[in-house]
């Protein structure tokens, strides 16, 4: 690995392990919103569908 | 179109029903015991690189070579499916946890269908649009459109993930976080 790959490597993942705190919300928003409830579920599944637009 | 979009709709909610009938099939500790150690992994995985778990699949050219039905049924059937093909994101991975936690065959195939319809219904409205208007101007923008997404797809994959865990938590009984 280059240098440079290298520094790229360790700057990003720390970056992502600090995404994954966004955990936290989603345990706290799940006593508010129930995921399971048909509305909220197929809200979600449409965000999933229309997100993926235009995938190589 | 419509009978991509009908496909992929079909394709979505047989899998996800699936999906669902195979969490009823396991008592509700068990289910949320699976689900959790499920989230866990996937949260983990998400962690380390934003390439998600897939298939590195296209449409195969071959398909292209069928009448214009056929391979509207089968692309419908492929990508309504989802992970037949590229999912892109990690947040697909939470539908099948989320399907799994429910136990619900109905709520299944109704996320499913949703999913299957969205996905490829927003695609098929994009090509007729460009179609109708001679203009690949759409496209285009939703080319540009997708650095966003990926900048969305990610925290909102952490955010689910944690409503799927939470979930899980509950089925195994503990509601610690109410």
């Amino acid at each position: 690995m280059t240098l440079a790959g290298a520094a790229s490597t360790s700057l990003v993942r720390p970056r992502r392990w600090l995404l994954a705190a966004a955990v936290a919300p989603g345990l706290a928003l799940a006593s508010l919103v129930d995921l399971r409830a048909a509305p909220v579920a197929v809200t979600f599944a449409v965000v999933v569908g229309l997100l993926q637009q235009g995938l190589p | 179109m419509i009978v991509l979009t009908a496909t992929a709709a079909a394709a979505g909610a047989a899998v996800f029903a699936v999906i669902a009938a195979a969490g009823a099939a396991f008592p509700s500790v068990s289910r949320g015991l699976f689900a959790a150690a499920a989230s866990i992994a996937l949260i983990a995985a998400a962690a380390r690189g934003p390439r998600p778990w897939q298939r590195d699949a296209e449409t195969p050219t071959e398909w292209l070579e069928c009448e214009g039905l056929t391979v509207a049924v089968r692309n419908g059937l492929a990508l309504g499916a989802g992970f037949l093909t590229r999912v892109g994101f990690w947040i697909w991975w939470v539908l099948p946890v989320l399907a799994f936690e429910s136990g619900s065959v109905q709520a299944g195939a109704i996320v499913g269908a949703a999913y299957g319809a969205a996905r490829l219904g927003a695609s098929s409205f994009v090509a007729a649009r460009a179609e109708a208007t001679r203009s690949d101007r759409l496209p285009r923008k939703l080319l540009l459109w997708r650095p966003r997404a990926t900048a969305a797809a990610d925290p909102l994959f952490f955010i689910a993930s944690g409503v799927a865990l939470a979930l899980a938590a509950r089925l195994v009984g503990f509601d610690g976080w109410r």
